[in-house]
């Protein structure tokens, strides 16, 4: 077991893409480190580059502390779990799961008895004889799971281990491979494009945005304390509801206007603590963060911080919560940060839409109860506390 | 204009009568008692076939043994004797032309299959266009006929006496040499290797066949079973017997099994390029000279048992392999 250390590492492919900008993670032995990003920035290029699938076109990659740029996968001695699972078809369970030990001549008896034990933790016991082809989905994640285990690696890689089981298997998954991860501790990069599993597995995540980082922190961190837009926009579900606002100081208060200035809501002071910058402005425009659950019933709050009249346009109803999606006049942010948080064309062009007719839809967590009607005026409470405040063109955290 | 219409009427009547024939035996199955049509429906189906395949195919088998139990055929001295099997066994040509027949059965198609194969690996390695000129120069053999081919390589190892103008490929590389080849090529005394030289020609028109098929079956390895066999701790070499040729090796079988079966027919390249002479000879030709040379049919119809005898081996194995993989999907 070892430390992975990435120093500004960069990878150009040869068509001149520039995958991977400048990037420093150090992974430290043991830690389970999540690499969370939308598609296409260049995640599993990184993963690839510490597996030595993939050149590294600048910078230095440690494993433990030796460079390992110039060695091959095999020197390398780390494991990897492909989204595909990528198990030989014409090999059983056992052999797919002994074949790093047989191709590193360890004795048949270390390798039965390895390749025994790995069964036993994984549930395959029954299996081992088996080919891949007979094995459920799961299953087949399991050997593949168990490939990695048996080597006793340096690290483990794992590209997406997950996306291809269904829901609620990935969510059993999901709890054994962090489990499994803790028992055996081993240095292990996650990667997934999922953000809910890397708020629940790892010990940090690092959000990766077009190849460069955006913030690598503790997973409650990054929810309650993102750098910037994008990662503000991309960790949670529903995401956070963002809007151009003004920032006005009044008799010694901070005002944040909405609605192109009809709503005014005071900004207490916890939120000014955790956002300093915020303090310095008056009349400036900001990008105005505030996550569904900090959205409730007006009589929760001070009476300054409710946001009057706001007509509900659609509500969902989740069992242990309730989603009051509502009418704005504020202005959705459109910058490129917000397009990759959102990673999905088509909603942004909607919230494009939304900007040219000048307001745009939030969404509020409520507890269950009766649900407003919808078309009708609903006073909302703003936990203003909560408020996230961010440069409306950099996207940068003012702090 | 004539033999359009004429050949207009024939199709017609070919087909119609085809049609004809179908409606009629429906409309009698259709006829017949409840319990008795469904009996018989099946067989009025099939029955035309089989019958077919009983004329073209069957009858000729049957008679083949029988003709083989019989000399002078045809003839008044035409008699019941065991005289063709004891040839059989015992005419040192005719041992010679199963030799070689076993050499070709032993060494073409392994030969064509390495060489696709290696082709078909090391193209999977060039750039998008390279791969497909030296893939197209493999395959441009596959367009050209056996008898194509024999002349072709006929030229190649066409001899003449040193220092004589040569036309021959290979005997003028070692006269260029300064080496001339005192004898020559294929048209040499009974050496053993002659037939090999016919087998290469064999292996250049098949090799082109093997490749196509197992460049394909080696695109469609996964990517990442060898990224995770590298990861593993594979070379490259370990990768590819222990990884690629494991998942490639269904089209390994059918490649070799379909050169197998056009190699055990062999019969166009030798009668072209020897007239199996020189120790080239195998048991398609000897039945030929047997058959059309000596005019001995009985001969010729043993020569025909002992082709029948040594295939069934391999159609047995091919039915049990097409069986099985029918019953796996």
């Amino acid at each position: 077991m070892a430390k992975v250390v990435m120093e500004d590492i960069n990878k150009v492919f040869p068509d001149g893409t520039h995958a991977i900008i400048d990037l420093n993670l150090d992974i430290e032995d043991s830690e389970f480190v999540i690499l969370v990003g939308p598609s296409g920035c260049g995640k599993s290029t990184a993963l690839r580059m510490v597996a030595g699938l993939e050149e590294i076109t600048a910078g230095k990659m440690y494993i433990g502390d030796q460079v390992v740029n110039e060695l091959s996968p095999k020197e390398r001695d780390i494991a990897m779990v492909f989204q595909s699972y990528a198990l030989y078809p014409h090999m059983s369970v056992a052999d797919n799961m002994g074949f790093a030990l047989k191709l590193a001549k360890v004795s048949k008896d270390e390798i039965d008895k390895r390749v025994k034990e790995a069964g036993e933790v994984l549930g395959l016991t029954e299996y081992l004889h088996r080919k891949p082809k007979a094995l459920s989905g799961g299953q087949r994640q399991r050997v593949a799971m168990g490939r990695a285990i048996v080597r006793s690696p340096q690290a483990f890689l794992m590209d997406e281990p997950l996306s291809n089981l269904d829901a609620k298997l990935r969510v059993q998954m999901r709890a054994e491979i962090a489990a499994l991860q803790n028992r055996l501790g081993v240095t292990t990069l996650y990667v997934t494009h999922d953000q809910v599993e890397a708020m629940t597995m790892g010990d940090r995540v690092a959000v990766l945005k077009r190849g460069v980082l955006a913030q690598v922190d503790s997973p409650q961190t990054l929810y309650d304390r993102p750098d910037n837009l994008f990662v503000a926009g991309f960790i949670g579900s529903p995401s956070m509801n963002v809007a151009d606002a003004t920032v006005r100081k009044q008799d010694g208060n901070v005002y944040v206007e909405l609605d192109r200035g009809k709503t005014s809501l005071r900004v207490p002071t916890e939120a000014i603590d955790k956002y300093p910058g915020v303090a310095k402005l008056d009349g400036s425009k900001v990008a105005m963060g505030i996550r569904p659950e900090n959205l409730g019933p007006a009589e929760e709050v001070a009476p300054d911080q409710v946001w009057k009249g706001r007509e509900v346009e659609l509500v969902e109803m989740l069992g242990s919560e309730m989603l009051v999606h509502f009418k704005t006049d504020s202005p959705p942010i459109v910058t490129d940060d917000m397009k990759e948080a959102i990673d999905d064309e088509e909603a942004f062009e909607e919230l494009k839409k939304q900007a040219k007719a000048g307001g745009q839809t939030f969404t509020g967590r409520f507890e269950p109860g009766v649900p407003p009607k919808v078309g009708s005026a609903l006073d909302i409470g703003v936990v203003a506390e909560a408020m996230h405040f961010f440069d409306a063109d950099t996207g940068v955290a003012l702090r | 204009m004539g033999n359009a219409v004429t050949g207009l009427v024939a199709v017609l009547l070919g087909v119609g009568g085809a049609v004809a024939l179908f409606w009629i035996l429906n409309f009698a199955a259709e006829r017949m008692p409840k319990q008795w049509e469904e009996r018989f429906k099946p067989y009025a189906f099939i029955g035309p076939a089989l019958f077919v395949v009983g004329i073209f195919l069957l009858y000729p088998s049957i008679i083949t043994v029988v003709d083989s139990f019989r000399t002078s055929i045809g003839t008044a001295d035409e008699a019941w004797t065991l005289a063709n099997y004891n040839w059989l066994f015992t005419d040192p040509a005719l041992r010679d032309a199963l030799i070689n027949n076993f050499l070709w059965i032993l060494f073409v198609p392994a030969g064509a299959v390495s060489i696709g194969l290696l082709v078909a690996v090391l193209a999977d390695r060039l750039s998008p266009t390279w791969e497909k000129v030296s893939k197209s120069l493999i395959f441009m053999p596959m367009a050209i006929s056996f008898v194509g081919a024999s002349t072709i390589w006929l030229f190649i190892y066409a001899w003449r006496p040193p220092g004589t103008d040569q036309i021959g490929l290979i005997s003028a590389i070692f006269q260029g040499l300064g080496s001339p080849l005192a004898t020559p090529i294929v048209q040499n005394g009974t050496l053993r290797l002659n037939t090999f030289a016919l087998m290469i020609v064999m292996v250049w028109l098949q090799a082109g066949f093997a490749m196509v098929l197992l460049s394909a079956a080696i695109k469609n390895v996964p990517e990442d079973t060898i990224e995770a066999a590298r990861i593993d701790g594979a070379t490259e070499i370990q990768i590819f017997w222990k990884v690629t040729i494991p998942q490639i090796a269904s089209t390994i079988v059918v490649v070799t099994t379909t050169i197998l079966i056009l190699v055990l027919k062999i019969f166009d390249i030798p009668r072209v390029m020897t007239s199996g002479n020189f120790n080239t000879d195998v048991i398609a030709n000897v039945y030929f000279d047997q058959l059309f040379t000596a005019r001995n049919q009985g001969r010729a119809s043993v020569v025909v048992v002992a082709l029948i005898v040594l295939t069934l081996p391999f159609m047995y194995i091919n039915i049990k392999r097409f069986r099985a993989q029918e019953a796996a999907r």
